[in-house]
């Protein structure tokens, strides 16, 4: 059955390496997958603001666009617990939302994918670089995946992974870092401090959302930090021709 | 004011502090690593959780019932019982029970409720003597603040600032030591205590079979509060009453792990009725000759309406402070309400009334009551981590009443932001226009100045850096490196 | 008891600040009784409050997960000692020592309640403490700065506490 890939907006426009490297370790894993066209966004912003309605044509596109057979995977936590809760959605025929708790529940972030779908836990990459992981609070929470990116980067050759587990949440929050912006760049200031105590330049994470955020504040604040979605450290530019067996 | 608006100023104010930055991390820090280590060691915690949850449940659905056993049970057992409808009247006979007593000095042991209502001003007001004697609100009643989290008042001051507060305020000799610095307190309450004409407590539960009343703490200072004095007032909110007498002992296991990382309180003490007169054979009693509980509901019954009203089921133990990113930099000065954080922000807006514009139903539930609008909550102090949701001791989905909160802060929000988010969501499903804009801000962030773009998005980019922007999206690369795939 | 529970009990009464002493001959119970209000011989009071500070209760029980000393209604001045001594000696017998919480609890209930454990039960973990400073845990905070526990058998404490204990096994029966 075809794997479609499921690219969240914020990949689409501003970090399309994330879905470039997700596309490649599909490839690599020798998947047969699609990209669905003309996706747009999951409607997420409009939930998580308090308007739920506004999330409704977000969600009856998305259905539209992956109806039918096969896993949809994404490199983004964030989106795809979006997907799994459309369901509670207002204003849904009841047809409609049996169909959005049948998609929610084929939707898969990546590591969960890998990991607890497909059996695999070393998709064979090589990533030289002391790097810390971000837990994503969606990824983490939301989809209870604390375990499945950890195993991934353990496979990895070369990567020196530096335990940073007690983290708290970098600050994005959607909406939250434009409504209340100087408490997102403190927390944001919490997290670099600490990458910068542990002497660490490379943050790997499952969302590119709160990789952007870390990122901005570094750069304003002229911290050398260089972020990378899981999946463009398990599947860098240049391996995709090692083929796994 | 606008409640958003004030909070951030506030909290600008606080962010500047280093030193309470510093003492709220490292406090917040301490009692969590201590939690952390019990919960991990105790096979059975998720269970004990799952049975606590179902408990706060049951006393949540049965609420109206559960009210009329209690009282019935604590007046049986001598117990003067009053119900309060708002704060106002929960002032009003508490300082009327002090008038018949000719009270002149009341100790209270800390209770967030009678903070809630803002009672000691009144007392004091009508010449009283009010003492807060629970060491860390003993500081901050000096200091003439509110409590800065529901379990350690003064977590947000360091024992530098302590010492000076003791040498100000009391006169004692600086010093820094901890040590010291509680036996200064203890002895200037202890001659207290043995004066103190009433002694106001809180309630952590109160057993409806039984007509209990159960208090927790560490420091013997509730002890004496509700021994010594003649008259023990015990304030507390309808939501607190349990179904059973069995209930207590998941409920008295948890709330220390959660509170404070400890296996058990200091003490536990169950109260059953004002101590029995004196005899002549016996020995003299020693006790209140007089017990008063006031229910207080100030707003409870409507927010139990609601859609937020799980908040109910709280056991005020503070965990979700002290895990809350946001309240580990601010500390609760910040929320402007005695009850921070997740549960404050739940709770407070139909606590603490701030004027009103009447109360509204939607669809079945409530969105404001009496002194309530959903557009006072700041729910919007939230970057929805769900931190909090995984600690409650009570299985409160916390972020999710947070978004509800959002939600009913949408409904009645002001039409253009409303117009926006649907036009927002319009765009989603017209996959062209929504690439087009797409290409536009992609088009805009690469090609205008870097200060006019600051300019266009100051939230943003007051203190971050809009991030590089790739020439082609995603799906365009996809489309040149693998044709066959897009469909 | 059996020797686990001791064991068990020694770990948690340590690691609450709570001074277990297990007593099982005479001597040991009379050198308690001595310390804690001077006795020597005859009746002993089942509470006492010194000059001094020393307080002395004769406790309702004992919870052996939490190491938790039992005070209840029976005797009236229990809970004032409890409370306002500087070392707390309380003494309990080994026979009621209850599992936990949920089981005292229970047998309470099933006996009555109100009838067993009069106007309050006081569960006590521990002397008073704050960690209101920093949250460094300081030991005295207006309590006890000390609490003693003495545990044992009934036996032995039936000579020296007489009716007292009588009585109070009357009431939980």
């Amino acid at each position: 059955m075809q794997v479609r890939l499921f690219i969240p907006c914020y990949v689409e426009h501003l970090r399309p390496e994330a879905g470039l490297a997700t596309a490649r370790l599909l490839d690599k894993l020798g998947l047969d997958w699609c990209c669905p066209e003309r996706q747009t966004c999951c409607g997420q912003p409009a939930f998580n603001a308090g308007h739920r309605q506004a999330g409704l044509p977000a969600a009856r596109h998305f259905l539209d666009r992956f109806r039918g057979e096969g896993d949809i995977v994404s490199p983004s936590g964030s989106c795809t617990a979006m997907v799994r809760r459309y369901h509670e959605l207002p204003e849904l025929s009841d047809g409609e939302r049996d169909d959005l708790r049948e998609l929610g529940a084929h939707c898969f972030e990546l590591s969960d994918f890998l990991v607890n779908r497909l059996g695999v836990t070393d998709p064979g990459a090589r990533f030289p670089a002391r790097a810390a992981f971000q837990d994503c609070c969606h990824t983490l929470r939301a989809l209870g995946l604390r375990d499945e990116p950890r195993r991934l980067l353990a496979a990895v050759k070369d990567l020196e992974l530096v335990d940073q587990t007690d983290t708290e949440c970098c600050g994005f929050g959607g909406v939250y870092s434009i409504k209340v912006p100087e408490l997102s760049i403190a927390q944001a200031n919490v997290r670099l401090a600490r990458l910068k105590e542990d002497g660490i330049d490379t943050l790997i994470a499952t969302d590119v959302s709160c990789l952007l955020h870390i990122q901005a504040r570094a750069d304003a604040t002229r911290q050398t930090l260089r972020t990378m979605h899981l999946s463009e450290v398990l599947a860098p530019i240049g391996q995709a021709a090692e083929v796994m067996p | 004011m606008n409640v958003l608006r004030a909070f951030r100023r506030r909290a600008a104010i606080a962010l500047e502090d280093r030193e309470l930055n510093d003492n709220i991390r490292r406090s917040t820090g301490m009692t969590l690593a201590k939690r952390r280590r019990l919960a991990a060691a105790d096979p059975d915690y998720d269970e004990l959780r799952e049975k606590v949850a179902a408990i706060r449940r049951e006393s949540l659905e049965r609420r109206t019932e559960l009210l009329a056993e209690a009282t019935r049970q604590l007046t049986a057992a001598g117990v003067q019982v009053h119900t309060a409808a708002t704060a106002e009247e929960a002032r009003r006979l508490v300082a009327e029970i002090a008038t018949r007593h000719e009270a002149r000095l009341v100790v209270k042991g800390k209770s967030m409720i009678s903070e809630e209502i803002e009672l000691t001003p009144l007392l004091q007001q009508r010449g009283l003597e009010v003492l807060e004697t629970d060491l860390g609100e003993f500081i901050v009643q000096l200091l003439g603040q509110p409590p800065s989290h529901i379990t350690a008042p003064a977590l947000h001051l360091n024992r530098r600032q302590v010492g000076r507060v003791f040498s100000d305020k009391l006169g004692a000799d600086y010093t820094e030591i901890p040590e010291e610095l509680t036996e200064i307190a203890r002895r200037y309450l202890r001659a207290k205590f043995l004066e103190a004409d009433i002694g106001i407590s809180g309630g952590n539960f109160i057993v409806a079979e039984t007509g209990t009343l159960a208090l927790v703490e560490n420091e013997g200072n509730i002890g004496l509060g509700t021994t010594l004095p003649r008259v023990h007032i015990a304030i507390t909110g309808i939501e607190k009453i349990v179904p059973r007498l069995d209930d207590l002992a998941p409920l008295l296991r948890i709330l220390p792990l959660n509170a404070t990382g400890q296996r058990a309180a200091g003490y536990a003490s169950l109260l059953n009725g004002p101590a029995p007169p004196p005899s002549a054979d016996d020995p003299p009693t020693h006790g209140p000759q007089e017990m008063h509980v006031i229910f207080l509901d100030n707003g409870r019954t409507h927010l139990a309406r609601s859609r937020q009203a799980d908040i109910l089921r709280c056991l005020r133990c503070g965990s979700c402070l002290n895990i809350c990113p946001i309240f580990r930099h601010l500390g609760g000065h910040a929320y402007g309400s005695v009850y921070p954080a997740a549960m404050g922000v739940l709770l407070s807006p139909w606590l603490l009334p701030i004027p009103h514009k009447g109360a509204r139903v939607w669809r079945g539930a409530a969105v404001s009551g009496p002194g309530h609008h959903p557009g006072n909550s700041l729910a919007d102090v939230c970057a929805l981590c769900a931190a909090c949701d995984e600690i409650c001791p009570a299985m409160i989905p916390l972020s999710d009443l947070i978004l509800s909160a959002r939600e009913d802060k949408g409904r009645t929000a002001p039409l253009m932001q409303r117009a926006a988010f649907r036009l927002f969501g319009g765009f989603t499903k017209h996959p062209r226009l929504f690439a087009f804009a797409g290409r536009c801000l992609r088009g805009g962030l690469r090609h205008l100045p870097a200060r006019l773009l600051a300019a266009l998005s100051p939230a943003w980019s007051r203190g971050r850096a809009l991030p590089p922007i790739p020439d082609k999206s995603c799906s365009e690369t996809l489309k040149r490196e693998h044709p066959t795939r897009l469909r | 008891m059996t020797d686990t529970m001791t064991a068990s009990l020694t770990e948690l009464c340590s690691a609450s600040n709570t001074e277990l002493r297990m007593l099982t001959d005479p001597h040991a119970l009379a050198d308690l009784l001595a310390e804690a209000l001077d006795f020597t011989e005859g009746i002993a009071p089942p509470t006492a409050l010194l000059e001094d500070g020393r307080g002395f209760t004769l406790a309702d029980g004992v919870i052996a997960a939490t190491g938790s000393v039992v005070l209840t209604g029976r005797f009236p001045d229990a809970r004032r000692v409890a409370f306002l001594a500087e070392t707390h000696y309380a003494l309990a017998a080994e026979e009621e020592v209850h599992r936990d919480l949920a089981t005292f609890l229970a047998a309470a209930n099933a006996a009555g309640w109100r009838s067993r454990v009069g106007h309050h039960v006081t569960f006590i973990t521990g002397p008073s403490r704050t960690a209101d400073i920093e949250k460094i845990m300081v030991l005295g905070a207006h309590g006890p700065r000390r609490l003693v526990l003495g545990i044992a058998p009934l036996a032995l404490l039936r000579p020296l506490f007489g009716d007292a204990l009588d009585s109070r096994r009357k009431g939980s029966s």
